[in-house]
């Protein structure tokens, strides 16, 4: 992506080598009262509340390289603006990955990842960033660097800075250096897929699966006219009937035996199972991985919820908008929907009056993704309202970029 | 101050919270003065124990209305002093906020009180196929108060992650009283990841009063090995070999000669005593990988020079192994009248590097130093025996303990890997972090805890106390 | 609040205590016991945890504090069931440390001022309780009063609250009816093949509440090939003055006890009883005299039945015992003898008898000797605990190997109004080889 496609107000530019040359970036932009939009891949950069004023664009493609890889002790040092696939190149010569589902990993950046959090299907077998990123490095909103965690997988000394710059969409500080620790990748996997029938058959399977012996890296349902072309026949995911596909990954004796479990406790159910050969599996994983940054309908939105919650809400999501096309990570209690067949001006009434309450309910919560021009980004849509620890927040702001120049206006707080 | 400065604020306590819960005696105040790290003492002016957060809160508000410092206190299985009223003042112990308050299998969490003990939660659990994941070796007293404070590790946390990974939701008590609830059971609540802010900082930030935690799957099965190894070297490389061949045991644990007396002795498990090491590995998950995988392990401890590999034969064997493993600590009391147990990481590759140094620098201060650790982490706890009524030798064992952590720095890790700054390790922290870092953490905890009022003295070497330095000149240890 | 030390009024007189300075530094410090401690389970207090105890302890040792009132309550609130032995890992003898404390303790006060001065104390705990024939007495008087009606009445007029609550919580403990038996015989012989000669200790409180269960193992012992010897002359083992602080005439009756046992040529001493047991198994260590060697020999010598049995390797039991039972650990079985396995091997063997598992099985039931008469809230605090335990499991009865606790267990299943049978292991066994199981 070229700096004019992006959707931010440009007056500056500034492609920095090293930590401490993007800290004067920022330092000198925080005296002139300029805002900074640090930005890597720019994958996401249409998301959050739209920047109203002009800043500084502060890009980190300089800072790609790989610091240090000592892979034997399944750790390694990279700086934020290599990009995701890069990075799982070089593990991959050791048999190794950072096993978190990042949209459009060709382009995206590590940094950019952590500023937002990102995350995918795997999540409920291998959790997120948050615990992978074992030290960090970053200059906040007056340009100063500092650094938390380590080197080592094990560290309790001093505050974990990890898990406040995580998701902070670069408010306490831009990342400029991040040390992550990296499980050996997996032998095998393996896709099933089954034909649900109806929402409580989905609430029943979902609940099965809570408890039973096959643990899946992922348990997705699949909803929506849009998904066809990647589905084999047979599978409809259309309305009212979602497709459940779950993702089994572990050593080789492990994969075939879940497999093979699963599919003979589903056929004696009398359970649908449609099979997905190898080439299928290949073509259907990486639109689940880009999923939430497809552009379909008039916005895009994740909801989260309690796990046990989830079809509940896909329910009234598909009540008021049956042509979403949708894809919840089910044991995970999140929901990402393109909003197609939804004229722009109903996505805000859907989003407040309906699907907010229903998430808030269960301790989650709807934001907006990317939307159309035409959809108004306020915060109570961008963000889903005010967080609890709000206050907190902005006092944690107060000391780390004071003038709040590090995405201005973009964030929740 | 003087303490009797303090009888209105004592007078109000007790009116809110009762007198049966406020104490104020300096008599029964004296067991307060320390927690498992005994090398320094300061004995709290009052010592609560509120049973409801509106109390924890109300507390709180009357200490700074009086301008006096205070902590949270769970259990006082703390080893850096992370319970120590480092400031005096007074210490809100927890213990009898101690409900599991709600558990619900099918979100996979728990709700629970800071003082629930951590081995109650999965006590609770037993027979659901759910347990609490994160298993510090003082599991059966430590509260998970204290774990969330802390940060506690364990010896699963290697596979299955330290506590922060187990967290998902807090209610805190903030140094001005007010109440919070941050994150949620369910996924990615929008804003700053205060609850992983919060979880290690120690006490410093706030109170926890709940928590909401994650609750794991029981693995379907367990293969626990016991590799006997006739040098330390031979024991560390297989460390190091298992690691890099992509192996993740749920633990790998290390103990080395000395310690193996002193377990056998405690619970004669039957432990070789010739042998120099042993390392206890242990893979779960589901049996169709376990034997591939113990396979595999065998054969790298016996290509590394294992003279024996044993699988521990039913569960419970296997439950004797552990709790012969996370007693080890305390076994060490067998051995010598006093011990300093360190706590510091390398990387894992660097294992043999650093267990070789800490024989050397035992020799060179002439201290008999033992092992026993998370071997896997590549977290140390070499174990420095002395007898604390010799000066000279307590001299010594500071300066070792030094030494070691100087070292562990040296090899790109960390001066504690699960049991904290606390007081113990204040003066690490510069030669950790730089000043700019330090900074950094000194205004996360400004946003937090500006007037410093709790815990002072702690984790930083920046923070100071509230209105007052310390309210007693404090009973320091002769150290 | 209590003023510094450096003002406090004039310094106390040192505590006639010897414990050696060693046995308070064993202690590091750890914390590893606290949560196995029913006291700081109930309390969350510090200074009722071992820990803490041990701190106050060596305190006042050091003349750090002084033995105040609130010091006391702490030392006094021990139940001395031992369960942080059995969790400390660095071999604390806590025992060792609480028992010569608390004489120390009580013999410091000034006459008048010692619980065991107390009328309950002198007459009834160390007067009565000790001695069968006068317990006998008291227990079929107090028996025959209840049945008149007599404690129904006090209760309803409030008299009731005028007796001791010593004495209000004895008369609670009774159980409502005692089998009648006859007399124990003075020897038993083995039926079928000879494989050992025991003798039966048969204590105090249990000859005259639980024949039965002497009875039952009389006969379990001979069904086991055992010849049994039951010494007459014996008496208490003393435990209830030792721990009543009333070191001397403890001795006297280990003394006693000597004589009676040891010129016996006998395998082992068995004791049904886990509370007498340790009492006698510690006889080695609580004095230092010129009959120490004596008493550790005797000592040697003593066995719990079900420790004995398991030993032995137990003839199988033919008929079934259809039942679902659990079993609670006795504190002086499981901690201060560190026999746990035993009993439920036993069990195991019971033909169609089911032993479900019980949640804190080894945490204290609150009966602690004559913890029960003399700290009421705490222990009716942990009898309810333990029922609720017990209630949770499903079971119809509860085992336990000690008298104590099954009167204690009992009392409360019967205050809630819970039908719950307490059966000692011996009892089940007896049904299990005699065919007359299950309810």
């Amino acid at each position: 992506m070229t700096t004019t496609e992006l959707p931010l107000p440009i007056a500056k530019e500034c492609k920095p080598a090293d930590a401490e040359e993007l800290a004067r970036a920022i330092a000198q932009a925080a005296q002139d009262n300029m805002p900074v939009y640090p930005c890597g891949g720019g994958t996401k950069q249409h998301w959050g509340l739209p920047p109203r004023e002009p800043g500084l664009l502060l890009s980190t493609a300089g800072l790609n390289r790989v610091v240090d890889y000592p892979w034997e002790d399944m750790t390694i040092t990279v700086q934020p603006g290599i990009t995701v696939a890069e990075l799982q190149r070089h593990l991959a010569q050791h048999g190794q990955h950072l096993p978190v589902d990042v949209p459009r990993p060709e382009a995206a950046t590590l940094g950019g990842a952590i500023a937002t959090n990102s995350s995918g299907p795997r999540r409920f077998g291998y959790g997120t960033l948050r615990d992978y990123v074992i030290g960090i490095q970053a200059a906040d909103g007056q340009g100063r660097i500092y650094q938390g965690g380590g080197r080592v997988v094990k560290n309790v000394a001093g505050y974990d800075f990890c898990k406040l710059l995580i998701g902070s969409w670069g408010t306490v500080g831009v990342v400029t250096q991040v040390t992550l620790k990296v499980p050996p990748a997996p032998q095998d996997r393996a896709m099933l897929l089954r034909q649900l029938r109806s929402w409580s058959e989905a609430d029943e399977v979902l609940a099965e699966l809570n408890t039973h012996v096959v643990q899946p890296v992922a348990v997705e349902l699949l909803c929506g006219p849009g998904w066809k072309e990647h589905l084999p026949e047979g599978a409809a995911a259309e309305e009212q009937v979602p497709v459940l596909l779950v993702v089994l990954e572990g050593t080789r004796e492990e994969v075939p035996w879940c497999a093979q479990e699963l599919a003979c406790q589903w056929e004696a159910a009398g359970a649908a199972l449609v099979p997905l050969d190898e080439s299928q599996q290949q073509a259907l994983w990486p639109r689940l991985v880009d999923f939430p940054l497809e552009r379909r309908g008039p916005a895009t939105i994740q909801a989260t919820t309690l796990p046990s919650r989830t079809c509940e809400l896909l329910q009234e999501l598909l009540r008021r908008a049956p042509q979403s096309l949708v894809l919840a990570h089910a044991a995970s209690g999140v929901v990402l929907a393109h909003l197609e067949g939804l004229a722009e001006a109903d996505v805000p009434p859907l989003v407040l009056r309906h699907l907010q309450p229903l998430a808030h309910d269960a301790g989650g919560n709807v934001v907006l993704l990317g939307a159309e021009p035409g959809v108004e980004r306020t915060h109570q849509l961008c963000w889903g309202g005010w967080p609890p620890g709000v206050e907190l927040m902005q006092r944690v702001l107060d000391q780390f970029d004071p003038a709040r120049v590090l995405n201005r206006g973009r964030y929740v707080v | 101050m003087t303490t009797t400065d303090l009888l209105p604020l004592v007078e109000e306590l007790e009116a809110l919270l009762g007198p049966e819960n406020v104490l104020a005696q300096h008599a029964e105040l004296v067991v307060y003065e320390c927690d498992g790290y005994v090398v320094e003492k300061n004995v709290p002016d009052v010592a609560v124990f509120p049973r409801t957060t509106e109390q924890v809160s109300q507390v709180v508000q009357l200490c700074n209305r009086y301008g006096v410092p205070f902590l949270p206190r769970g259990a006082g299985t703390s080893l850096a002093g992370g319970a120590l009223a480092a400031g005096g003042g007074v210490m809100i112990v927890l213990t009898r906020m101690r409900d599991i308050l709600e558990i619900n299998l099918r979100d996979r969490y728990a709700v629970v009180e800071p003082g629930v003990v951590n081995i109650w939660l999965t006590h609770a659990l037993r027979g659901t196929g759910f347990h609490y994941a994160p298993d510090p070796s003082s599991q059966g007293a430590c509260t998970i108060g204290g774990n969330v404070a802390t940060n506690s590790g364990g010896p699963h946390t290697l596979k299955y992650g330290v506590t922060t990974n187990h967290v998902l939701a807090l209610e805190v008590v903030l140094p001005d009283g007010s109440v919070h609830r941050l994150g949620s059971p369910a996924p990615d609540t929008p804003g700053l990841d205060l609850v992983g802010t919060l979880v290690g900082s120690e006490g410093t930030l706030a109170i926890v009063t709940k928590a909401w935690v994650r609750l794991t799957r029981d693995p379907q099965g367990y293969r626990t090995l016991l590799g006997i190894f006739d040098s330390v070297d031979q024991a560390t490389e297989t460390i190091t070999q298992i690691i890099a061949a992509g192996i993740v045991p749920a633990a790998l644990e290390m103990m080395d000669q000395g310690i193996l007396g002193a377990l056998e002795e405690a619970f004669h498990f039957g432990f070789p005593l010739d042998a120099r090491a042993i390392l206890l590995i242990e893979v779960d998950g589901l049996e169709a990988g376990l034997d591939e995988q113990r396979d595999r392990i065998e054969a790298i401890c016996r290509r590394c020079g294992a003279r024996e590999v044993r699988q521990a034969a039913d569960a419970q064997e296997r439950a004797a192994l552990w709790k012969c493993r996370k007693q080890a600590f305390g076994a060490v009391g067998r051995l010598s009248p006093s011990y300093c147990t360190q706590d510091g990481v390398v990387p894992r590759s660097k294992l043999p590097h650093i267990l070789r140094r800490i024989y050397e620098i035992g020799g060179k201060y002439r201290l008999r130093i033992v092992n026993v650790f998370h071997a896997g982490d590549g977290n140390i706890h070499p174990i420095l025996l002395f007898d604390e009524r010799d000066r000279e030798q307590v001299r010594r064992v500071l300066q070792a303990s030094e030494e070691i952590l100087e070292e562990c720095l040296a090899c790109g890790g960390s001066v504690t890997g699960e049991h904290g700054i606390g007081v113990e390790k204040i003066n690490f922290m510069h030669r950790m972090f730089s000043p700019e870092s330090i900074a950094a953490m000194t205004r996360l905890r400004q946003a937090f805890n500006p007037t410093g009022c709790l815990s002072p003295h702690k984790m930083l070497p920046t923070a100071g106390a509230c209105s007052i330095e310390q309210v007693h000149p404090g009973r320091r240890a002769a150290l | 609040m209590e003023q510094p030390t450096a003002t406090a009024s004039p310094p106390q007189p040192a505590l006639p205590v010897q414990i050696p300075y060693e046995r308070f530094l064993d202690c590091v410090h750890c914390g590893l016991c606290t949560a196995a401690c029913p006291t700081y389970v109930e309390l969350g207090d510090e200074n009722d945890s071992p820990r803490g105890r041990i701190y106050l302890m060596r305190a006042v040792v050091d003349g750090r504090i002084s033995l105040g009132p609130a010091v006391r309550r702490h030392l006094e609130r021990c139940l001395d069931c031992r369960a942080c032995e059995t969790a400390c890992p660095s071999g604390v003898q806590y025992g060792r440390l609480i028992e010569p404390f608390r004489v120390a303790m009580e013999q410091a006060l000034p006459e008048h001022e010692r619980a065991s001065n107390s009328w309950f104390h002198r007459r009834l705990l160390f007067g009565t309780f000790p001695y069968p024939q006068r317990l006998r007495r008291q227990v079929a008087l107090a028996r025959w009063l209840r049945r008149l009606g007599v404690f129904g009445l006090l209760r309803l007029t409030g008299l009731m609250r005028l007796l001791p609550q010593e004495m209000q919580q004895l008369v609670d403990m009774l159980p409502p009816e005692v089998p009648r038996t006859l007399p124990l015989p003075p020897e038993a012989p083995a039926l079928g093949r000879r494989r050992a000669r025991v003798a039966l200790f048969t204590g105090c409180v249990a000859q005259v509440m639980f024949p039965h269960v002497h009875w039952a193992t009389v006969r379990v012992l001979q069904h086991n090939g055992c010849d049994v010897v039951i010494p007459q002359n014996q008496v208490c083992c003393g435990a209830i003055h030792y721990h009543g602080g009333q070191s001397e005439p403890a001795r006297e009756l280990a003394d006693r006890n000597l004589e009676a046992f040891s010129s016996l040529d006998v395998d082992a001493v068995v004791v049904n009883v886990a509370g007498c047991g340790s009492m006698l198994k510690e006889y080695g260590h609580h004095w230092d005299d010129e009959k120490q060697l004596q008493r550790e020999q005797l000592a040697a010598k003593v066995k719990d039945i079900c420790e004995f049995l398991d030993h032995l390797g137990l003839e199988p039991p033919r008929h079934e015992v259809r039942m679902k039972v659990t079993y609670h650990d006795a504190c002086h079985l499981a901690h201060a003898q560190q026999v746990r396995a035993a009993p439920r091997r036993l069990l195991a063997q019971v033909p169609g008898l089911e032993v479900v598992p019980l949640a804190e099985s080894d945490m204290c039931c609150g009966a602690a000797g004559t913890y029960n008469l003399t700290e009421v809230e705490m222990a009716t605090r942990l009898a309810r605990r333990k029922l609720r335990n017990i209630l949770a499991t499903g079971a119809e009865a509860v085992v336990s190997a000690n008298a104590g606790c099954t009167l204690q267990i009992a009392r409360e299943a019967r205050r809630l109004g819970h039908a719950l049978e307490v059966l000692h292991p011996v009892e089940l066994l007896d049904r299990a080889y005699r065919g007359s199981g299950g309810n």
